[in-house]
């Protein structure tokens, strides 16, 4: 279990991470920790790994496995002595560290140096090291910024697969939101510091938007019925929340009937954190 | 422990600085500076200055510049702080590094011995002398180990690590006589003793041959005043690192 206790961080005068409510996060799950640019997630993950001087207080596993924003290795020796060195093993000797090796398709890189691999190359390397660690607790902040579209969706499968039955916790760092609907069970969103809010994504999804969105691709104009409430989506769309699954049908056929072309949600991270920054809430609105 | 001592080693093989300015220049310098005359006690004598001369440049060589630059670009890079988070913490970072230097300055110095011997007019060591050889080198090293971290540490930035470490790195050359001899003000030439180059290379000219520890005395007791002032050097530059660390999380609590 890892339990956060009112962290905060001050660079200097700058208040970088002011949590103020205890978080607490079990085994088996998979944090997704979304804000803006220079919110403070990083920073919670460097308070989590003793890499800034913090107040509050942490209770965490012993062992925790980070993969940084940016990951930097000795240019002079090549990745396998890389993996070697830093994961006290021999390859050859190592059934489970050549298997991990294989499943990221790393074997052809083994002999090159650090600064040779391309930027997808380089993180596999990170990757592989910190999940041969198995450790309790692992932290990935954005370990898909830079990769292309096929290489993300491969990461995030063999992740996916890695993880599956195993009691870890994670806590998953991204600006992309897809990889946090695909990966993980719960959400904690930050913004200039502060926690904004923080639960199953489930539960989120059914506080600020209710029980399924309907996406209409148009910006405004949607004329549907009398009982029904638009939350906030990205521009360009109209977004309609729904009470219950009779509800969310009745509008689909009503925009069907008005030749609107339209997509049903039930977990978009996107409009949980669209909602929950505008604090459009279902409990506010009153509806 | 081993692998990371593995990993050091390699690490610092791979510097090609360490080893051009550690491992081949003072051997290139011993041969290189050597001209044979007609009088045989002549050419025993400059082969002896020579290669007394030059063996304290292996540990200056292979510690004080790669060491320091390499270091001070890992901290600035974030590599140092990226193998902490692997488990690898400063402590052991430091220890897998200094015995890296430690074996590697050691073979530098037998292939030193043995083709110097080889090729240069020198009479055979003895015991005694291989011994004081070995275990000098060995001090130094590891004075010159903790004064490279305490640059590292002190200062901030690639490019300044990198120019203090030079200015280090010649100083201590030239100053000590290892890359020729100058007239220097007295006050210079007393804090330049206890560098302890110049004595041991006299010493080592002196019992080149010789089984007897008398006179030895000078030479062991600056050796470990020298260890003695880096050690110091070093808890500075921790406590330096700590007090700095300490005063920012006091800040975060004050607020």
């Amino acid at each position: 279990m890892l339990e956060m206790k009112h962290i905060k961080v001050n660079y200097g005068n700058f208040v970088a991470l002011d949590m103020g409510c205890d978080i607490t996060i079990l085994e088996h799950d998979i944090v997704g920790i979304i804000g803006s640019n220079g919110a403070g997630k990083s920073t919670l993950i460097k308070a989590l790994t003793n890499q800034v001087a913090y107040s509050g207080e942490i209770n965490k596993p012993n062992h925790i496995a980070v993969h940084l924003q940016e990951n930097n290795y000795p240019t002079t020796v090549n990745c396998r002595t890389i993996l070697e060195g830093l994961l006290q093993t021999s390859y050859r000797k190592n059934q489970r560290l050549i298997e991990l090796v294989k499943f990221f398709d790393f074997e052809k890189n083994l002999n090159q140096k650090f600064s040779q691999l391309s930027g997808g190359q380089k993180q596999r390397l990170t990757i592989i090291m910190v999940l041969y660690q198995d450790a309790p607790l692992t932290c990935f902040d954005e370990l898909s910024t830079g990769l292309d579209f096929e290489t993300r969706c491969n990461l995030m499968n063999k992740i996916k697969s890695w993880y599956a039955n195993k009691p870890a916790m994670i806590l998953l760092i991204t600006h992309y939101f897809d990889e946090i609907e695909k990966l993980a069970n719960k959400l904690l969103i930050i913004d200039h510091g502060r926690v904004i809010d923080y639960g199953r994504i489930t539960t989120l999804f059914e506080k600020y938007i209710g029980y399924s969105a309907i996406i209409v691709d148009c910006p405004e104009g949607v004329t549907v019925l009398n009982d029904y409430q638009i939350v906030r989506g990205e521009q360009g769309q109209t977004v309609i929340a729904c009470k219950n699954k009779s509800h969310q049908q009745q509008i689909v056929n009503h925009l069907n009937q008005q030749g609107y072309l339209c997509s049903v949600t039930q977990n978009s991270i996107n409009l949980i954190y669209l909602n929950a920054l505008s604090g459009i809430t279902k409990e506010r609105s009153g509806q | 422990m081993w692998h990371y001592i593995k990993f050091e080693l390699k690490n610092t093989v791979g510097y090609s600085l360490a080893m051009i300015v550690g491992g081949l220049l003072p051997l290139m310098l011993a041969i290189g500076n050597y001209h044979a005359t007609p009088d045989p006690i002549a050419n025993q004598a400059l082969a002896k200055g020579l290669f007394a001369t030059l063996l304290p440049m292996i540990p200056l060589g292979l510690v004080i510049l790669p060491f320091t630059i390499a270091f001070g670009r890992d901290t600035t890079d974030g590599v140092t702080d990226r193998l902490v988070l692997f488990g690898y913490s400063l402590a052991k970072q430091l220890i897998a590094k200094f015995v890296s230097v430690f074996i590697l300055v050691n073979i530098i110095t037998v292939i030193y011995c043995l083709t110097l011997l080889h090729i240069l007019p020198l009479p055979n060591l003895s015991i005694l002398s291989m011994i004081n050889i070995f275990t000098s080198i060995s001090i130094l090293s590891l004075s010159l180990y903790l004064l490279a971290f305490t640059i590292a540490q002190v200062f901030q930035g690639f490019h300044l690590i990198q120019g203090v470490a030079m200015v280090f790195y010649f100083g201590i050359a030239f100053l000590t006589g290892s890359m020729g001899t100058f007239q220097l003000p007295s006050t210079i030439e007393s804090v330049m003793q206890w560098i302890p180059f110049s004595i041991f290379r006299e010493t080592l000219k002196a019992h080149w041959a010789t089984g007897f520890l008398s006179d030895m005395q000078s030479q062991w007791f600056k050796m470990i005043v020298f260890l003695f002032i880096t050690v110091v050097l070093f808890c500075l530059a921790q406590y330096y690192r700590y007090a700095k660390r300490h005063m920012s999380s006091l800040r975060i609590l004050i607020k």
